[in-house]
C-alpha cells in the first residue's frame, strides 16, 4: 500500500500531491487514474468499546423483595431426624433459589451472614443455623454452608480470565434433628459476593 | 439594359461563392483521468466510535449504540470512452483490545445504513469483507449508525481496534 | 421581348428587397491556426454532493486566442458579427452537451454559444479591414457522453445592416 502511494505521487498532479500527504491524517483519499495503474484509496476508523468493572449477584429473584424457604416438619415427624426439605424459592418446581453470578471483575467470594446474632433461626436460640444443609446443583458456584457467627464463604470458579459468569440453584433442608417447641422461627441470611 | 441585368447578377453570384472555411481549429482531447474518491468520518482526522456498556448490562445482549454516527462518501467517475467500476471493502480483522491482552472480535459491531447504497450489515472479522460496488459515474452519501453486539461478558477496559475501508477500482 | 422584359425587372426588385444574407469572415489572419488543447474535471473536489450534470462537466480552456477576422470588404458599414458553431462537431454525438464561451479584451462581446448556434459579438460600423481581439475560450462538456476527441471549428459571420 505505501509502496503504491509513492509510486502514485510520481505521476500525479500536484492536486493529487497534497491530498495523498494529507492521507496520513485525514480520513480522505482522493486517486486519479494514471495509465494501467489500479487506484486504490483506503481510509480508517477506529471503535472503541468501554466495558467497566462490574459484579451482577442475584439470589432468588430480582427486586427489593426477599425470598423466603420454608421448612415445615409435619407434627408427628418434629425432631425424627429426618431432613425437611425447604419449599419457595424461585428455582422450577419450587426445588430452591435461583442463583446468577456475573463479573469481570476477578475471583469472586460469597459470604453467607444472618441477622440471628449468633442465635441462628427465631429470637430463642432454639435453632442454630447448623441444623440448615445448603446444597448447590454446580460445583462452580457453591453456596457457603450456613453458621449462627456467618462469615462462611465459598469460591465462585472463574469462567475465563478474570470472568465469572455461572447460575446455580441453590436448595435447602432442614435437618430436624432434635424437637422444638411449637412456632415459626426466621432468620435473614445475607449473600455477598465480593471481587478482589 | 441586357449587361446591366449581367452586371449585377454577377456581383451577386460573386458575393455567395466568397465562403471562407475556418482556419482556427479548435482540438479538445479527451483527458479528464478516471477518479475516485472517499472520505469516512472527518475530513482531516480519524473518527472514532465509542460504545459505552452500562455496569449493569454487561453482556446482557442488549445492544449498545455507537455515540455518533459516520458519513461515507465516495464518488466514481470517468469518460464515457472508459467506463470504470470500483468496489467497496473492509478490514475487520484485528480485534479490539484492551492493552492488556484481552480481546473483543470486531464481528460484535454491527451497523445500519441511512440510504441503501451500502446496505446494513456486520463487521465480518474477514480482511476484504465487500459492502458495495458502483461503476463511474456515480456520487454515494451514507450514514452509518453503528451498535455493539453486547452478547458477552468480557474483561473490564477500553478496547481500542480500527477497521479499514478499501475504495478500489481495477 | 416585353414579357422577358418584365420577368427580369421583377427578378431585380425581388434581389433589392431580400435581407441582407450572412456572409463568412475570414480567420485565416490568426497568427494560431491549430489550437490543441484538454479537457480536464470541471470540479476537482467533488467531495460535497454535486449534481450529477455538475459532477460530470469537464472543461477545457483555451486562452489568448489572437483572432483577426477579414474584414477588408466590408469597411464603412454597419453591420453585425457572429460567432458561430456548426451543428456538427467531429466526435461529439449529443450537441447539446457541449457549451463554448468566451470572453474578449473588449472589440467583441463576451458570450456563449452551443453547437448549431450563433451569438453576436459586434454592431456597429466597420472601421478597419482587420478587426482583431484576444479571445479565451472555455469548453464544457458533460463527460458521461464523451468519447472521443473533439473537433471544433468556430465560424465567423457578418451581415450588412446598411452599407
Amino acid at each position: 500500500m505505501n509502496t503504491y502511494i509513492k509510486q502514485l505521487v510520481a505521476v500525479a498532479s500536484l492536486y493529487i500531491c497534497s491530498s495523498i500527504s494529507y492521507s496520513v491524517q485525514a480520513e480522505t483519499s482522493s486517486v486519479t487514474d494514471g495509465p494501467g495503474d489500479n487506484m486504490t484509496s483506503s481510509v480508517r476508523l477506529k471503535l472503541r468499546v468501554i466495558i467497566p468493572r462490574f459484579l451482577q449477584f442475584q439470589v432468588g429473584n430480582a427486586g427489593a423483595s426477599v425470598d423466603t424457604i420454608s421448612f415445615q416438619p409435619t407434627a408427628d415427624t418434629v425432631g425424627n431426624g429426618v431432613a425437611v426439605p425447604g419449599t419457595g424459592g424461585n428455582a422450577s418446581g419450587g426445588s430452591g433459589t435461583s442463583v446468577v453470578l456475573r463479573s469481570n471483575a476477578g475471583q469472586i467470594a460469597i459470604v453467607a451472614d444472618n441477622d440471628g446474632g449468633g442465635g441462628g433461626l427465631g429470637s430463642s436460640g432454639a435453632i442454630s443455623l447448623s441444623e440448615i444443609t445448603a446444597h448447590s446443583d454446580s460445583s462452580d458456584l457453591q453456596t457457603p454452608q450456613l453458621s449462627d457467627g456467618g462469615a462462611t464463604t465459598t469460591t465462585a470458579t472463574l469462567t475465563d480470565g478474570d470472568i465469572t459468569d455461572r447460575r446455580a440453584t441453590w436448595s435447602y433442608a432442614y435437618k430436624n434433628s432434635h424437637p422444638v417447641e411449637p412456632g415459626s422461627y426466621d432468620v435473614e441470611i445475607v449473600y455477598t459476593a465480593v471481587s478482589p | 439594359m441586357l449587361l446591366l441585368i449581367f452586371a449585377v447578377l454577377a456581383g451577386w453570384m460573386a458575393d455567395t461563392v466568397n465562403n471562407p472555411a475556418a482556419a482556427i481549429v479548435v482540438n479538445i482531447d479527451n483527458d479528464a483521468p478516471a477518479e475516485i474518491f472517499i472520505q469516512v468520518g472527518k475530513r482531516r482526522s480519524i473518527s472514532r466510535v465509542r460504545f459505552r456498556v452500562d455496569a449493569d448490562d454487561v453482556g446482557s445482549g442488549n445492544p449498545v449504540n455507537g455515540n455518533r454516527s459516520i458519513d461515507i462518501q465516495l464518488f466514481i467517475r470517468a469518460p464515457a470512452a472508459n467506463p470504470l467500476t470500483g468496489f467497496l471493502t473492509v478490514d475487520s480483522s484485528t480485534p479490539l483490545n484492551n492493552g492488556s491482552g484481552a480481546t473483543i472480535p470486531v464481528s460484535e459491531i454491527s451497523w445500519t445504513s441511512s440510504s441503501p447504497d451500502i446496505p446494513s450489515g456486520s463487521f465480518a472479522g474477514t480482511s476484504s469483507q465487500q459492502l458495495a460496488s458502483f461503476t463511474s459515474s456515480v456520487e454515494v452519501s451514507d450514514r452509518h449508525t453503528f451498535s455493539y453486539k453486547n452478547r458477552n461478558v468480557y474483561d473490564a477496559g477500553t478496547y481500542n481496534g480500527q477497521v479499514t475501508y478499501t475504495w478500489f477500482a481495477p | 421581348m416585353v414579357r422577358t422584359l418584365g420577368r427580369l425587372l421583377l427578378l431585380l426588385v425581388c434581389l433589392q428587397a431580400l435581407p441582407s444574407q450572412a456572409q463568412r469572415l475570414s480567420d485565416a489572419l490568426s497568427p494560431q491556426q491549430q489550437i490543441n488543447i484538454k479537457f480536464d474535471w470541471k470540479h476537482q473536489t467533488a467531495g460535497d454532493e454535486l449534481d450529477p450534470k455538475e459532477f460530470n462537466a469537464v472543461v477545457a480552456h483555451a486562452r489568448n486566442v489572437d483572432t483577426r477576422l477579414d474584414t477588408s470588404d466590408f469597411v464603412d458599414t454597419q453591420a453585425r458579427i457572429f460567432l458561430e458553431l456548426p451543428v456538427q462537431v467531429r466526435g461529439l454525438n449529443n450537441p447539446q452537451r457541449l457549451s463554448v464561451s468566451w470572453t474578449t479584451n473588449g472589440l467583441f462581446q463576451n458570450g456563449e454559444v452551443t453547437p448549431g448556434n450563433r451569438r453576436l459579438i459586434f454592431e456597429g460600423r466597420i472601421t478597419e479591414p482587420v478587426m482583431r481581439d484576444i479571445f479565451n475560450f472555455t469548453f464544457e462538456m458533460d463527460a458521461r457522453f464523451l468519447s472521443e476527441m473533439l473537433r471544433l471549428e468556430p465560424i465567423y459571420e457578418i451581415e450588412i445592416i446598411s452599407p
